[in-house]
């Protein structure tokens, strides 16, 4: 009887605790008011909680509306140039991967992009279209790049950072403009978003489009070639409806579809001309209430690659990824200095491959993920925090098509569960008012890639016919970092100095095509079979050093490096290459100021030389090529007509007619007039 | 470029900016008043509007009368904050008692907190100061601060005592005692 009364004590303690609980969440979230007030950008991702960007449990960098539109950049690779600490390749017009403190690869598997929350990283091959991602730039609120191992915060797949691009509110913000831009390349594109809203809430739609002439530069025998020319075209609709004080049901749909010549690290590093539809529609609700912050999210991904390839004979193959994902989370306040989260996570999976293969199989894979996961924000000191995150996932597949007898892999091998976790201690003390400490640990976790698990397909390959197999028994990628990040204001120079070192390992590294088990006899011929294979190991060190600030004359500066020590072991080094994809060191500079109706910005670039691979002759095995270190110089210069309306001239790589950055194709100077009108 | 001399470069340009600047909180009235005024907005009852803040000094201390006299002169005919109207009428802390039609006070560094804080709190109006003593003695329901950064503390019995209740999102980024 006295345990019943403790008991009994201790819920209403609990509950009573919990009772005048807080919440909001970031579809119930003043964006804008909040970054008025402290005079920084304001952050609801990494927790599921607001919270200002200088008290964020990650090392975060947010690029503001204002940062974007000062950059000149038309796309979202572009604008993230200028952050130290991300590799921003371009491989053609309109085709990128950003690597995240060394670990550049096309087909970038170990940064999970996201926009408002919706994952829009591809599953596929694991990577992300930056020409699919269904936003208008000039419709971001602010993008948060989080550098380091961030799957418990965020999601699987965050093993080396997040991107997560957020849009304005359509309740919150009123986002009507239009821009048309047009340029070298005989590149045209134009986007226009119109908000509508009252008290019922809001709808927000965007439309936008581009069309331009791929590089007209030299290219590898077996590249695309000539090139399909980059096009892109995108719809989207989202609205909040506020159902009650305390209650918003959100929407969203979208449509993309593009066309680009991507790098394929799984064909000898060839370019290959890609066609992608992609599609989503998404539910949910956010109810904030006497248990908390409740966040409902469901989504249906679509996406088909259609690719064309010379090492498949001109034969296009495509692939088909349908993915439905439900989320229900809560978060809520207990007493002044604990904040709390939890939530569940079911993402079911589809995959298909469609193309001519030299003897027909029809070979679908399927995946249920299960993910749970916690976190806890403790406040312990008014100067010191510390918040613990946890996340634990299941990756059950199965092969549910039809495969040759006397494949290597028989359907019941692909009957195969992974089990890993992830986490993040973050301990953040201010020292002063002035400064700020941030040490972390994460774990992160890499999933292998539904194409990694399940690809089976035998097709006369470069002249070879062969066998090519998933690997259902891949272990996830593991990558295990430390962190500390030092943030000083200097307000007698209107400045602010950042300098964060890290150390990471990453075991269990993947990649297609890597172990050769020999020849199977399949249908009365001899194959050579290759299968994707954990490939070994790698660690890597470095930092970046940051100072930018603005002087009482108006000028704004910002100068950063940044360094990346990449080791790969014997294996990750021959099939990955992550020592050499990254320069060790790249340099930025920008300058900015207005002078009256104008802003004029520069942006200079150095970036040191990288070794990728890629097969130099068209043969049948890649090799190591290295491109020297280059300077990039970009600008803008714009006219404000009105308030609303504004002229820009801006470009890219202007001291050079062709810059090659990287062992694919060399990239060409661009220069471009955009309008800009709001309504 | 030589990647070696934008290293150089950026080494000694962040060395130089740390050892020549010390972090040193610059008094920005017309800040204060700003950030006070939008902290004021998170209220789940937020004034909007034409605003009056009360601002409380002392006439027996010098340091009081000065605070005044900037935030007054900052304030001017009237400042914008979100969607308020905010004009200033300047409250001698001794006569705190008779004070009507003020949606809240800002307490002047070094009135007396204790009495100021009791008077507010009889007649439910809300109380800031830019010193956080004063919230931290539960006698201000929260304080503000803005040089070098933005820091808010609410004082959550104080703000109890009032009647105020701040916006879930508000509370998650300030610190609460």
């Amino acid at each position: 009887m006295t345990h019943l009364r403790f008991i009994g004590r201790a819920l209403r303690c609990v509950i009573l605790t919990l009772l005048p609980t807080l919440s909001a969440t970031a579809q119930n979230f003043d964006y804008g008011q909040a970054e008025a007030l402290f005079g920084e950008p304001v952050t609801t991702s990494a927790t599921g909680t607001p919270q200002r960007a200088s008290d964020v449990a990650a090392n975060m960098t947010i690029l503001t509306a204002e940062d974007i539109r000062r950059s000149g950049a038309r796309n979202i690779p572009d604008a993230l140039k200028m952050v130290p600490g991300l590799d921003v390749l371009q491989e053609g017009y309109n085709v990128y991967d950003i690597g995240i403190r060394g670990y550049q690869q096309p087909f970038q598997p170990r940064l999970l992009v996201l926009v408002d929350g919706r994952q829009v990283f591809l599953d596929d091959y694991s990577r992300t279209l930056w020409d699919n991602v269904p936003v208008n730039i000039a419709d971001i609120r602010q993008i948060e790049i989080v550098k380091g191992a961030s799957s418990a915060l965020f999601g699987s797949n965050a093993a080396g950072g997040v991107i997560n691009i957020v849009t304005y509110s359509p309740i919150y913000d009123d986002d009507n403009s239009v821009r048309a831009s047009a340029g070298t390349q005989q590149g045209i594109n134009g986007d226009l978003t119109t908000t509508d809203k009252g008290d019922w809430g809001g709808t927000k739609f965007t439309i936008g489009g581009l069309r331009a002439s791929e590089f007209d530069t030299w290219r590898y025998p077996l590249d695309s070639n000539p090139p399909y020319d980059p096009r892109h075209l995108y719809a989207t609709n989202s609205s909040a409806f506020k159902l009650a004080p305390n209650l918003i049901l959100n929407e969203e749909l979208t449509a993309a579809y593009s066309v680009g010549t991507t790098g394929d690290p799984t064909d000898f590093g060839i370019t290959g001309s890609q066609v992608t539809h992609t599609s989503s529609a998404r539910i949910g609700a956010d109810w904030a209430g006497p248990l908390g912050a409740v966040l409902f999210n469901a989504y249906y991904n679509h996406s088909f690659a259609d690719l064309n390839e010379a090492t498949d004979g001109g034969q296009p193959y495509g692939l088909l990824t349908n993915m439905a994902v439900f989320q229900l989370g809560d978060s809520f306040k207990v007493g002044s200095s604990n904040t709390l989260r939890f939530g569940v996570e079911y993402r079911d999976k589809a995959f298909q491959n469609f193309g001519v293969q030299a003897i027909p199989q029809v070979s679908k894979m399927a995946e249920k993920n299960y993910a749970a996961n916690g976190m806890w924000l403790w406040q312990t000191t008014e100067r010191l925090s510390t918040t613990v995150a946890l996340r634990a996932d299941q990756q059950a597949m199965r092969e549910t098509g039809t495969l040759l007898p006397n494949a290597y892999d028989t359907l019941s091998d692909f009957d195969h569960t992974n089990r890993a976790w992830s986490g993040n201690l973050t301990v953040l003390y201010k020292l002063t008012s002035a400064d700020s400490l941030r040490f972390g640990l994460g774990r992160g976790i890499q999933l292998p890639s539904i194409m990694n698990n399940g690809w089976n397909i035998i097709l006369d390959y470069a002249g070879t016919p062969s066998d090519f197999e998933g690997n259902p028994l891949l272990k996830p990628t593991v990558v295990n970092d430390a962190n500390i990040d030092w943030e000083h204001q200097l307000p007698s120079l209107g400045a602010v100095a950042r300098v964060s070192v890290y150390h990471e390992t990453n075991t269990n590294i993947m990649a297609p095509f890597a172990l050769n088990p020999g020849y199977r006899m399949i249908d009365g011929y001899n194959w050579p079979v290759f299968i994707a294979g954990n490939v070994g190991s790698s660690s890597g060190s470095g930092g970046e050093l940051q100072l930018s600030g603005r002087t009482a004359a108006g000028l704004r500066w910002d100068v950063s490096y940044s360094l990346a020590e990449v080791h790969d072991s014997a294996g990750t080094l021959a099939l990955v290459n992550y020592q050499g994809s990254t320069p060790k060191s790249e340099g930025r500079v920008s300058l900015g100021k207005s002078i009256g109706r104008w802003d004029l910005d520069l942006r200079v670039f150095a970036v040191g030389a990288r070794t990728m691979l890629r097969s130099p002759d068209g043969g049948a095995i890649e090799g190591p090529q290295t491109t020297p270190g280059y300077t990039s110089v970009n600008g803008q210069i714009l006219y404000h007509c009105t308030s609303k309306v504004s002229v820009a001239l801006a470009g890219s790589n202007l001291t050079d007619p062709e810059q090659r950055v990287s062992p694919y194709p060399a990239l060409q100077r661009q220069v471009y007039l955009t309008l800009n009108a709001g309504f | 470029m030589d990647l070696r001399i934008i290293r150089a470069v950026a080494t000694v340009a962040l060395g130089a900016a740390l050892a020549a600047a010390a972090p040193s909180a610059l008094a920005d009235p017309a800040k204060d008043l700003q950030v006070a005024a939008r902290a004021l907005g998170f209220l789940e009852t937020a004034p909007h509007g034409n605003v009056v803040l009360g601002i409380v000094f002392d006439p027996g201390k010098p340091a009081t009368v000065a605070e005044r006299d900037a935030l007054m002169a900052a304030i001017g005919a009237g400042i914008s904050a979100g969607d308020m109207q905010l004009t200033g009428a300047p409250i001698e802390a001794g006569k705190l008692g008779s004070v009507s039609g003020v949606a809240a006070l800002y307490v002047t560094a070094g009135v007396n907190y204790a009495e100021v804080g009791a008077t507010a709190s009889s007649k439910k109006i809300l109380t800031i100061s830019g010193d956080r003593a004063c919230a931290q003695a539960g006698q201000c329901v929260m304080s503000v601060v803005t040089a070098p950064a933005v820091e808010i503390t609410v004082n959550h019995n104080a703000a109890s005592a009032v009647g105020a209740t701040f916006k879930a999102a508000f509370r998650m980024m300030i610190h609460e005692i």
